[in-house]
């Protein structure tokens, strides 16, 4: 049962997690700090040490039979802390004991072949992120009153979710049709020259750490809207970083990943080159290659806080970036509300016009 | 020929008058020192010819400006307009030496009209504004509704002498607001709620805050870009032409045009059909 980790504080025995205010690991019980690096050389000293071996060699009574597949899909781990066993799903990389809330690390979910290259720790608690879901809500005007209430928050969890990251050189050759139009009047005429030019651009551009999500627990386009995140933050993964969130591994390949990423690359370099085309009163792509070349990917682990909220049966997902604090998450609207804005706009924009209509005419 | 013609006019004219001011004189004495409301075709009854007369009289002696309206059953052939301006002489309408006064005549024969304005009536009731006044009230006449036809003439005259005595009479450059028409209140509201749609769709759009990313502008490393080679080659050209858009702004001064009626005094006025 050597695939659970959990870090012990040196001092008093406690469980220690990554504290994202002071950016080390702290003990939640005595309060002993610790550097990460500190943990993992000590970590390191004590997986080598040997415990006690009375072993009668007699094997454990396997009883109960998993069901074909179940077991892939599920996983049992034993706590470390209070011997209670955990239940996850194959991607779950860390979670918390459900008995006694102990933090706990799956390595083999994150070791190996599916260890993550990079970690931008959390540099934003709890508390930031419900600050940042109060101000998500301010100055909506339909928003549905239960939703200030502070208790309507059903979850809170920060969540370090799986990433691809894709970095290229993008060569490109850009052919536009473009036109010019030049008005004057003579006569009893007014003249239009509409001048048609061919437009081309050739050259290359770079692209560092464009994210693609690996988890497909998460929808795409709410991860896509808390970017960008800053990559220069980003440290070699150390599994203690871990400690005190949740986390996933990845269950989306990067060969799946990266037409997104691919996508997203052709689109920037295309506007990136249009930018660079002026004079134009109409500027239209006749033809688009975009080459990527010096290819390179990484697999790393990205900070957020995903919030849960139901609402008439509806649930509602918010995240923050915990790194940049940016919060997204779409909201509904009140009915009546918007009855009642529609209406009395409604009522007010039509006595306007109607005083406009009858001043002018 | 041509003398024989102005006798059978002359004759004619007195014989109207006849007709005209006879039942006046019998209504003398009454409210009033003479009958603004003449009725020889019988389109009112009596108790719309009083209230009309009594409106007329009001408005009369508050602006010393008479307004009178006279019904024929017929011209026998007098043109409206002549008929409107001895009518309005012989009758000896008008206030103080300029004769101030406005004269409509309605002719059911032939289904004519003619507005007859004589002295301070010159400025007040303007071509233009006389033209405005006949859209207004026509199309009562022409439904056979003459007390609610003489009662829009009324207010009018009333509208226009305010306006005549705060010195801009009603003309070209300065029409009265007509009441808009139902697609004016119809376009408003389609209006107003458009709008309103606008807003509230950004009242809405303040709730979404989810959506794919096209682009990895962030993510562009700077100063990498190099762009190599710019060519903008210009392949041919054409020129349309389109007429310019007339001017159809309207010319005119606006004013009165006036002529001078057959026992030498000058009117203005207009005629015309219900």
């Amino acid at each position: 049962m050597a695939q659970v980790r959990e870090y012990k504080c040196p001092s008093c025995g406690g469980t220690l997690e990554f504290s994202s205010t002071i950016q080390k690991m702290k003990c939640s019980y005595c309060g002993t700090e610790l550097e990460v690096e500190a943990l993992e050389a000590l970590n390191a000293q004590m997986q080598s040490e040997r415990p006690d071996e009375m072993n009668w060699g007699e094997e454990e009574n396997q009883n109960g039979s998993w069901q074909e597949g179940e077991q892939e899909e599920m996983r049992v781990y034993v706590c470390n802390s209070c011997g209670g066993e955990l239940m996850t799903d194959s991607t779950t990389a860390a979670t918390s004991c459900p008995y006694c809330g102990n933090p706990v690390v799956l390595t083999d979910r994150v070791g190996g072949t599916l260890r993550p290259d990079y970690v931008i720790p959390f540099k934003l608690d709890k508390e930031a992120a419900k600050a940042a879901y109060k101000k998500h809500l301010q100055g909506k005007i339909l928003l549905p009153r239960m939703f200030h209430d502070e208790n309507h928050i059903d979850e809170i969890k920060g969540v370090y979710v799986p990433y691809w990251i894709f970095n290229a050189d993008a060569d490109a050759t850009i052919r536009y049709n473009g036109t010019k139009k030049a008005v004057w009047d003579s006569g009893d005429f007014v003249y239009t020259r509409t001048s048609v030019y061919s437009i081309f651009r050739e050259g290359s551009i770079r692209f560092e750490h464009v994210p693609v999500d690996g988890s497909s627990k998460i929808a795409d386009d709410l991860l896509e809207s808390i970017e960008p995140f800053d990559f220069s933050e980003a440290v070699d993964f150390r599994m203690a970083y871990l400690s005190g969130y949740l986390a996933d591994r990845y269950d989306i390949s990067v060969k799946d990943s990266i037409d997104r990423a691919n996508s997203r690359i052709k689109r920037s370099t295309e506007d990136c080159f249009e930018s660079t085309v002026s004079g134009y009163q109409d500027l239209q792509i006749a033809r688009s290659n975009v080459r990527l070349h010096n290819g390179s990917y990484q697999y790393a682990l990205y900070p957020v806080w995903l919030l849960n909220t139901t609402w008439r049966g509806q649930n509602f997902i918010f995240a923050m970036n915990g790194q940049t604090g940016r919060m997204v998450g779409d909201l509904p609207a009140d009915t009546k509300k918007l009855t009642f804005w529609q209406l009395g706009m409604t009522a007010v924009f039509s006595v306007i016009a109607f005083l406009i209509v009858r001043l002018l005419f | 020929m041509r003398y024989h013609k102005t006798i059978v006019r002359a004759f004619l004219t007195v014989y109207l008058l006849m007709m005209v001011l006879l039942p006046a004189a019998i209504f003398a004495g009454s409210m009033h020192d003479y009958d603004r409301v003449i009725d020889r075709a019988g389109l009112l009854s009596q108790d719309e010819w009083q209230k009309l007369d009594a409106t007329l009289a009001d408005i009369s002696e508050a602006w010393s400006f008479d307004v009178i309206i006279v019904t024929v059953t017929g011209l026998d052939g007098i043109d409206p307009q002549t008929g409107a301006d001895e009518l309005y002489d012989r009758g000896g309408y008008g206030y103080g030496s300029s004769h101030d006064g406005i004269l409509l005549l309605l002719s059911m024969q032939d289904r004519k009209w003619a507005i007859s304005t004589t002295g301070f009536g010159i400025t007040a009731f303007t071509d233009e504004g006389q033209a405005y006044m006949v859209s207004q009230f026509r199309p009562y006449l022409s439904d056979g509704e003459y007390y609610e036809g003489f009662n829009c003439f009324a207010g009018l005259c009333r509208d226009f002498l305010e306006e005549a005595s705060e010195g801009s009479p009603y003309d070209t450059d300065h029409m009265p607001s007509e009441p808009l028409p139902w697609y004016a209140y119809l376009g408003s509201l389609l209006g107003g709620g458009g709008v309103a749609g606008l807003v509230t769709f950004g009242l809405k759009s303040q709730l979404k805050s989810v959506r794919l990313r096209q682009t990895a502008d962030e993510y562009i490393e700077r100063g990498s870009v190099d762009i190599r080679r710019r060519e903008d080659v210009f392949l041919y050209s054409h020129v349309t032409r389109v007429p310019k858009p007339k001017n159809n702004t309207r010319g005119g001064g606006g004013g009165s045009s006036t002529h001078t009626g057959p026992s030498g005094t000058t009117h203005g006025g207009s005629s015309g059909s219900f």
